[in-house]
């Protein structure tokens, strides 16, 4: 590890929530309780698709403990999307159904009563008449033009079409030495973050609503209860408690949200509803299934030429977080390698399946589930090893991909060559006894994006650092910690500006009355964005410091330096005032003000070409990471059992911030990637879940983790904080791909389906065997 | 989700427990350990008016040994049967069966009795009232006339997915159970009754109040090898017991036995009888296994196939039987 006279940066620090968290003293949304508190539960629709024709709440409302019953006909007209600000035309769900539910579990009234008990046997008693509708299932129903219409206004069921076109992939292809096109199939899996979506509101008579939820994106969720309650966004707050999990799943609002707060209005009591697990499994959200036909032309020497793509995402029955993981299920496929002629296309369409949206990568594992078991197969076919394969086309510093994107640090060249020491690759590709096998998988991902999802005025991230005369600093911020440690990266990165240890910095959690914006924790935005922006604010903090110092010293402030708690003239530690003495001469010199540093971070269009939603052109991130992955599996020839024994890890995250963070994160990523191949799946038969619970949907559990290596290379980004880009949500997308090659090599088995059972692997190793 | 309301009962001898259930005949229920019911109840899947707990009643939760008979108690826990000093030796293939359940919080909680008497499994079967259930069209588990996992299908098919039950049937064990006319001893096998959808024979107010196992020859092994994807949580895919009782390489007798593969635990007749009198050798395991993959007729669940679950029952009546003769060299030697 690189040190360069960080004292935090780059340190194993424990997490600063860390110790709370595992004595059971942190709390979640799920542990507030109010006064008068009232408990909410939803009832959800039984049918996949049908008309709502009457709903008769009399008999629920008489129940004894029931306070109220709410239904469609109690929430303003608004129709939901979480991309309803951007694309108002998005919108299309009533977070309580009034014309149709779409799909099993979707939302048809909530009751509020004194307990949990008694509002869910409320729900026994709600009358609701449907007619029932023809229902689509599968991405082949929703396409064919007898299939009834899930959204009246959306023809074909087509919900979000992206095409992004560059160079002639045509005369890419007429210029290749080969050419193939592989199709590939992903099914639908869940985040299972271990917290269930949670909320509380409190409806108070001045109009203002107090939500406590469990979210990605308090200000983003602040806005969007604004607009769906149809208030003043400055009459909702939200405050984020400890959050269990988000991975995409808690970005927006969620019905319950609405519901709450609705339940509250009409109760005047502070309401708080649970999701049980099922309700996560059955009518939550999930990862976009996926069909990807994918072509690809290279030269004889392995460089590609030509790629085109189609990729259609069953959405389910809602927009969600729609447009973006179509835009984005296209943008993966022209990341990583340099190429010269890309076509992609991405369709997102309506089914009556329970709603999917972004997932940890977002689409990356679909994508690259597909593009790196081709490359795979190109490698076969040319007679070259994969990794030098991928060597071969490697994007690198400084290039500038057909479609825009600029690349400011990339390191996978360095990735691959880790793996593949760190694997003994060249010893064991293609050398392995039978049912022993070794494959590979690149990957890569964004650190941030470009979007101002906050609005055109809001900067994506601002932060205050105030100091105080007692040694510490301390830091208001609005990112939101769900699980991932940003916490803790920006109390470190604070820490190593102001001279301080990382314990002497404190933060707060995100309430929207009180933080500063920030932007949502999703794409992988917060060490690179928010943690400039704390930079910066802990750089203005202590200009001001030094300052007042360099007054009280007779120094420079240019020579003056912050270390061990201390502001000294560099090279002369002796000469200088600790941490405490220069605040306490800044708060002196300000008429006893307390002091405090600014900081933002917003993408700076003179540097980065904007982004162009339309034509896909431009640098979608300020930053790009890179990585690779070596598996090893063993195959039971009896079973068809893959067991992953090794995966070897090498990401590209710029300067790690927190090594025990960024090893979390990979461990967590091998854990959720092992589960998308070999084992995590939801079954659906007519729209309904057959396995919502951790007994049939088969999450990886300790027993069932390979070893696992880690290697970090370090590139040092130019415009991320000390050098820092994204460690946590790319490291998920080449797990997949990276089993699913280590498979063909154990067995010549190839697979392009997920998932990949048993079963499938031991029919497979019998055909052959009958074939020998 | 919660539990609907209830009339509760703390019995404090099984005579009480057992008048109890008689007198809310159809109604009541027995809670034990509660890791297959209260979920149940809480999904509306079992309809449980009174509820008879039966953790207060004394002496269901032992180990011991009278006269060479292993007594097990039915309120003894999984976790107890792991950890005790009387299921050792050539009977650890019992503590291994009860290790092999659930994980350790399971264990902690679940009882013998309750783990004998689980419920069978299906995946159409066990949703909450909250989810579409109440639309769907009853099947023959709930009450009704159809199948939704054999479209067509006439019967039940939801399987019997215990751990435990194997190794206790390949021993021999029998059941004291406690009812309203008296006390009985069966035969473990003669409490499944082989239908998915009313899996027991014992009437609502018997209980079991204890497993015998005979005593067992010094020259009987035995083992339990369970099938599943994951290393912990799972049912089986397909469990299989084994117990020989050996005369140096000759198999005096065998008994073998399977789970998860029908309503009810499964004997393998025809592989036992290949397996008897014979001399040990891997061909004649070999053999065996085949029968059994003949002879055993596996419902499809869970996504696994007929065809899959035929070819596991071969392979693990081979590993289990393998793992027999290890044991068996082993303890000779």
């Amino acid at each position: 590890m690189k040190e360069e006279g960080y004292s935090v940066i780059g340190k194993p620090i424990p997490r600063v929530e860390g110790i709370q968290k595992i004595k059971g003293e942190a709390v979640y949304t799920a542990d507030i309780a109010l006064p008068g508190m009232l408990y909410g539960k939803i009832l959800r629709s039984p049918y996949p698709h049908a008309r709502i024709i009457n709903i008769d709440t009399s008999k629920a409302e008489m129940i004894k403990g029931v306070r109220a019953v709410i239904t469609g006909r109690d929430i303003p007209d608004v129709r939901y999307a979480l991309s309803m600000k951007m694309f108002p035309e998005t919108a299309d769900r009533y977070l309580l159904s009034r014309d149709k539910v779409r799909f099993v579990g979707n939302d048809v009234a909530a009751v509020a009563g004194i307990s949990e008990e008694i509002a869910e046997e409320a729900l026994q008693h709600i009358d609701v008449e449907y007619e029932e509708l023809p229902a689509v299932f599968s991405i082949a129903d929703a396409i064919n033009p007898d299939a009834p219409l899930i959204h009246d206004h959306v023809p074909g069921n087509l919900h979000t079409s992206i095409l992004m076109d560059f160079g002639d992939v045509e005369k890419g292809f007429r210029e290749s030495d080969y050419v193939r096109e592989d199709r590939f199939v992903t099914h639908l899996v869940q985040h299972c973050f271990l917290e269930p979506h949670n909320s509380v509101a409190n409806f108070d008579s001045s109009g203002r609503v107090t939500l406590w939820t469990s979210t990605q994106s308090p200000f983003l969720t602040k806005q969007l209860l604004a607009l769906v309650l149809d208030i003043p966004k400055d009459n909702v707050r939200v405050i984020k408690p400890h959050v269990g999990g988000g991975f995409g799943g808690k970005a927006g609002l969620y019905p319950l949200d609405l519901h709450c707060a609705l339940l509250s209005k009409k109760t005047g009591k502070p309401v708080r509803i649970c999701y049980t697990r099922e309700e996560e499994f059955a009518a939550s959200c999930r990862r976009h299934r996926t069909e990807i036909v994918i072509k690809i032309g290279v030269k004889k020497d392995g460089s590609i030429i030509s790629r085109k793509a189609n990729v259609k995402l069953d959405g389910g029955a809602y927009n969600t977080h729609g447009p973006v993981v179509t835009f984005l299920a296209a943008l993966w496929l022209s990341h990583v390698y340099r190429q010269p002629n890309i076509r992609f296309e991405s369709q997102r369409f309506y089914t009556n399946n329970s709603p999917c949206t972004a997932m940890r990568g977002y689409t990356s594992p679909q994508s690259y589930l597909a593009s790196e078991i081709q490359m795979d197969l190109v490698a076969e076919e040319l007679g070259i090893d994969p990794i030098d394969l991928r060597m071969k086309n490697g994007l690198r510093t400084g290039d500038t991909t057909v479609n825009g994107f600029y690349i400011s640090s990339g390191e996978l060249h360095e990735c691959l060559q880790k793996v593949e020491e760190r694997s003994e690759w060249k010893k064991k590709y293609k050398k392995l006894p039978p049912l022993k096998g070794i494959g590979m998988s690149s990957t890569g991902l964004f650190s941030g994006h470009q979007l101002s999802l906050l609005g055109p005025y809001t900067a994506s991230s601002t932060i205050f650092v105030k100091a105080s005369p007692d040694g510490t600093a301390f830091i208001l911020s609005g990112v939101s910690d769900i699980g991932q440690g940003s916490d803790t990266v920006l109390c470190q990165i604070v820490a190593e500006e102001l001279g301080l240890r990382a314990e002497d910095v404190r933060i707060s959690s995100v309430d929207t009355d009180y933080s500063p914006p920030d932007s949502l924790s999703v794409s992988a935005r917060c060490t690179f964005q928010s943690g400039n922006a704390a930079k910066m604010a802990a750089i203005n903090l202590k200009q001001k410091l030094f300052k007042a110092v360099a007054e009280k010293l007779e120094a420079n402030v240019e020579d003056l330096e912050a270390r061990d708690r201390r502001i000294y003239v560099k090279g002369s530690p002796g000469k200088g005032v600790s941490f405490p003495e220069a605040v306490a001469l800044c708060q002196l010199s300000h008429k006893g003000m307390t002091i405090m540093g600014e900081g933002s971070w917003n993408p700076d269009p003179k540097q980065l070409a904007e982004l162009n939603m339309v034509t896909g052109y431009g640098s979608f991130s300020p930053a790009y990471t890179f990585g690779a992955v070596v598996a090893e599996v063993e195959v039971d020839k009896d079973t068809g059992l893959v067991k992953v024994t090794n995966l070897y890890h090498s990401h590209d995250c710029g300067r790690v911030i927190n090594l025990l963070g960024v090893e979390g994160q990979l461990e967590g990523a091998c854990q959720m990637g092992l589960g998308y191949a070999l084992f995590e799946n939801i079954v659906v038969e007519d729209g309904k879940a057959l396995n919502p619970d951790f007994l049939d949907y088969k999450m990886p559990t300790a027993v069932d983790m390979p070893k696992m290596s880690a290697h970090f290379v370090e590139s040092n980004d130019p415009g991320g904080p000390f050098g820092a880009k994204e460690g946590a949500e790319g490291l998920v997308g080449p797990i997949g791909p990276a089993i699913m090659n280590a498979i063909y090599n154990a067995t010549g088995l190839r697979f392009k389906d997920l998932p990949v059972t048993p079963e499938m692997i031991l029919r497979g190793l019998k055909k052959k065997k009958g074939e020998e | 989700m919660r539990l609907p309301k209830f009339e509760y009962f703390e019995a404090e001898t099984l005579q009480e427990a057992v008048s109890l259930l008689s007198k809310h005949k159809g109604k009541a229920r027995g809670l034990a350990g509660g890791t297959d019911l209260l979920p149940k109840i809480k999904r509306r899947v079992t309809e449980a008016q009174v509820l008879v707990n039966l953790q207060g009643i004394t002496g269901l939760r032992s180990i011991s040994e009278e006269g060479g008979v292993l007594k097990i108690g039915a309120l003894t826990t999984l976790g107890e049967m792991e950890e005790s000093p009387l299921l050792k030796g050539n009977l650890s293939a019992l503590a291994e069966a009860a290790l092999a359940v659930g994980t350790v919080q399971l264990r902690n909680m679940a009882t013998l009795g309750g783990n004998l008497c689980q419920d069978t499994r299906c995946l159409y079967y066990d949703h909450s009232h909250l989810f579409g259930q109440p639309v769907w069209e009853k099947c023959f588990k709930r009450g009704g006339e159809v199948c939704h996992l054999i479209k067509k299908g006439k019967k039940c098919f939801a399987v019997y997915s215990g751990d435990v039950a194997p190794v206790l049937l390949a021993l021999g064990a029998r059941v004291r159970v406690i009812g309203s006319a008296g006390e009985r001893l069966l035969d473990l096998s003669e409490i499944y009754s082989g239908r998915g959808e009313q899996a027991y024979t014992l009437s609502p107010e018997e209980l079991i109040a204890e497993i015998h196992v005979p005593k067992l020859s010094p020259s009987s092994y035995g083992a339990y090898v369970k099938y599943r994807e994951r290393g912990s949580i799972d049912f089986p895919i397909v469990g299989a017991a084994a117990y020989f009782t050996v005369d140096k390489d000759l198999i005096k007798n065998a008994s073998i036995w399977l789970t998860s593969v029908g309503s009810a635990p499964v004997e393998a007749v025809k592989a036992e009888a290949v397996l008897r009198g014979a001399k040990i050798s891997a061909d004649l395991i070999e053999e065996a296994a085949r029968q059994a993959h003949q002879e055993i007729a596996p419902f499809p669940n869970h996504g696994y196939s007929v065809w899959y679950l035929k070819e596991m029952v071969n392979v693990f009546v081979k590993r289990a039987c393998i793992k027999v003769w290890e044991d068996a060299k082993g303890g000779q030697a």
